[in-house]
């Protein structure tokens, strides 16, 4: 319980920080990385922890943007070219997600599977 | 009609810059990929708007050569003009479009093939810019000289300069998405049209400038007359005017010229062409064309009441968004029933936290008398969201709005509103709470706070159709403490959901559970959404 409160805490003490895009080191949350590079993504499937709040860390190494964008995760979220962003999803339930790029469809597809 | 004269300016300003947006649009889309296209397109547009200022300077004794023939004999010849170049360019690229698509990819040579027909796109917007330009010039010049509510003019017509704009965007990303397969076959059917339409009207006028005695009056008199069904001046019907050529009274001449350009046109592609032009990908083609469609439709209703919309707290930088929306109320007190208000805005995501939007509010309801419904543009505002915390990273996602409402009626006093926006998604099923306040600014209205929520629930079944339900509430001012019948309560259903990759819909009805409420409202909504 006293681990939720200060979560819900720190949760909206950063919220009325307006324009401050500080992401929470949140101690319990599983970090994954995927990375953009010539309009694919890497690891074209990755495996995450079912039941679980994930930290999703999107790294374009491309030059220009590309948006994240999934129906499945109910995320969608522009990267700038040479630049990061972070998305938090889940708790999933067990099963496969698909995600692609909105701006290059035809290469760039992924999946994140929750097991 | 109250804000009569800014809603005139801005519709008129809107159906021009809407005809030059189409030209260009189409033109846009049939070079997309050929290298330095952009800077004679730029060039057209420019010696359009100088063209058009020069109009200006000479306006007086223009619009008095104007009186006799020469305003006719002026759109006769731009218009030909016009649709000789058109054709000419439909030739051309229809002989080399296949070498230029699969040599795009080779720096050198596209630049080189691409130079030669390409200064022909500059004449042809160049003469529609002026066109268009020297209509907007005169009538403002009329305007002015009959001494009418200047600010009020201007502000009209920098709406339409900017929905215009907007709709013509719209079609061109349409046009892209059709085009994106094989560039050259449909945008190529559409300029054959586009070249058809103009030469029709330039006979057309030729025939009204009197420039054609020899012809017998059988030639000259309307074919047809389907102005009931479909009238020249309705939106869809000035769309489809500058498109297809659509007349609503067109004589024989017209038509004889409409076909005689379209098949001489298509003739020499077949002939010199490589290929004929095909229709391809109808399904991908459908669903963003019938949705625009749609959206015209909304956009030339009858003028609608309180619009009901439940805000998400999420921004998307770089996103721009058209939106539509509105309510019909429907009540067994006269004074309520088939009201409507009608919303329309240009919206922008500026960064990662904060969207910016404009709107444009028009009501229907009943005038002073208590007799008819009458329309009125309302008010102007302009909207800002903010997201508070990333999606998912807290138990409830937080955002805030704000806006500033100015009225442009004499007896409501300008607003300023915000609310707290918060979300939540569990599982395949997203909530979302709207806490909203109100607070009149100026004199002439009593200045206290209101306050209000909004919910809504949806499952998201899949992108095309997610069905839910929508709760409203206003309890008027906070310190008044109106009782929950005197208080306005709506509940119902709503449907939500994409109609295509970039449009989304909201629709509902909302049955009233308090007294005060009306019956019931339909509620709608539209949205456009292009990544830039």
């Amino acid at each position: 319980m006293g681990n939720f409160n200060s979560k819900i805490l720190s949760c909206f003490t950063i919220g009325f920080l307006i324009f401050i895009p500080v992401s929470q080191a949140a101690e319990r949350d599983d970090v994954h990385t995927i990375v953009i590079s010539d309009h694919s993504f890497s690891p074209q499937e990755l495996v995450v922890p079912a039941q679980q709040k994930i930290k999703l860390i999107v790294e374009n190494q491309d030059p220009t943007a590309e948006e994240f964008e999934s129906y499945d995760l109910n995320r969608e979220k522009i990267v700038g070219g040479k630049s990061s962003v972070t998305l938090y999803v889940g708790p999933l339930k067990p099963g496969v997600y698909k995600y692609f790029g909105e701006f290059h469809q035809s290469t760039a597809q992924g999946t994140i599977v929750a097991q | 009609m109250k804000g009569e004269k800014m809603l005139s300016a801005a519709i008129i300003i809107f159906r021009e810059i809407l005809e030059v947006s189409l030209v260009l649009g189409i033109l846009l889309a049939a070079t997309r990929g050929l290298v330095s296209r952009t800077k004679w397109i730029w060039t057209g547009l420019a010696a359009g708007i100088v063209g058009s200022g020069i109009v200006a300077v000479f306006t007086k004794s223009i619009s008095q050569a104007m009186e006799g023939m020469g305003q006719e004999l002026f759109n006769a010849v731009v218009l030909s003009l016009a649709a000789i170049l058109i054709g000419w360019t439909v030739i051309w690229m229809g002989r080399h479009g296949r070498e230029l698509t699969q040599h795009i990819k080779e720096a050198g040579q596209a630049v080189i093939q691409g130079k030669k027909p390409l200064y022909t796109l500059a004449i042809v917007i160049a003469l529609s810019v002026w066109r268009e330009g020297s209509e907007i010039v005169l009538f403002m010049y009329g305007v002015i000289a009959a001494g009418e509510s200047i600010t009020q003019i201007i502000f009209g017509g920098a709406l339409g300069l900017v929905s215009g704009t907007a709709a013509g965007m719209l079609i061109y990303y349409g046009l892209i998405k059709i085009a994106t397969k094989n560039i050259f076959s449909v945008t190529s059917w559409l300029l054959v049209l586009l070249a058809a339409g103009m030469a029709s009207q330039a006979t057309g006028f030729l025939v009204a400038g009197g420039f054609m005695p020899f012809l017998v009056s059988a030639f000259v008199t309307p074919a047809w007359d389907t102005s009931a069904f479909m009238s020249e001046h309705s939106l869809i019907g000035s769309i489809l005017h500058t498109l297809i050529g659509y007349t609503e009274r067109p004589s024989a001449i017209q038509l004889i010229t409409y076909l005689l350009t379209f098949g001489c046109i298509s003739a020499i592609l077949k002939f010199y062409g490589k290929a004929a032009p095909v229709m391809s990908n109808f399904k991908k083609t459908t669903i963003p064309v019938v949705g625009m469609i749609v959206f015209t439709f909304f956009l030339s209703a009858p003028e609608a009441w309180a619009t009901k919309k439940v805000y998400s707290p999420y921004v998307e930088k770089g996103e721009f968004e058209l939106e539509a929306r509105g309510g019909i109320n429907f009540d067994g007190r006269h004074d309520e029933d088939g009201t409507q208000k009608q919303k329309y805005a240009l919206g922008y995501g500026m960064t990662d936290r904060w969207f910016t939007e404009v709107y444009g509010e028009v009501e229907k309801e009943y005038n002073d008398d208590g007799e008819d419904l009458d329309f009125s543009f309302t008010e102007v505002e302009w909207e800002n969201k903010f997201q508070l915390t990333d999606k998912g990273q807290c138990p409830v996602d937080l955002g805030f709005l704000l806006e500033y409402a100015i009225s442009t009626e004499d007896k409501h006093a300008d607003k300023l509103e915000w609310a707290v926006l918060l979300a939540k998604e569990i599982g395949k099923s997203e909530h979302y709470a709207n806490f909203k306040f109100e607070h009149g600014v100026g004199g002439g209205h009593a200045n206290e706070t209101e306050g209000g929520f909004a919910w809504s629930s949806r499952y998201r079944l899949n992108e095309y159709f997610e069905p839910g339900f929508e709760y409203h509430a206003e309890f008027g001012g906070l310190n008044e403490g109106k009782s929950f019948p005197e208080q306005d309560h709506q509940v119902g259903p709503a449907f939500y959901g994409k109609l295509g990759e970039h449009l989304k819909y909201d629709v509902g009805y909302l049955f009233g559970v308090s007294d005060a409420a009306v019956e019931g409202t339909l509620k709608w909504l539209l949205e456009f959404e292009q990544h830039f």
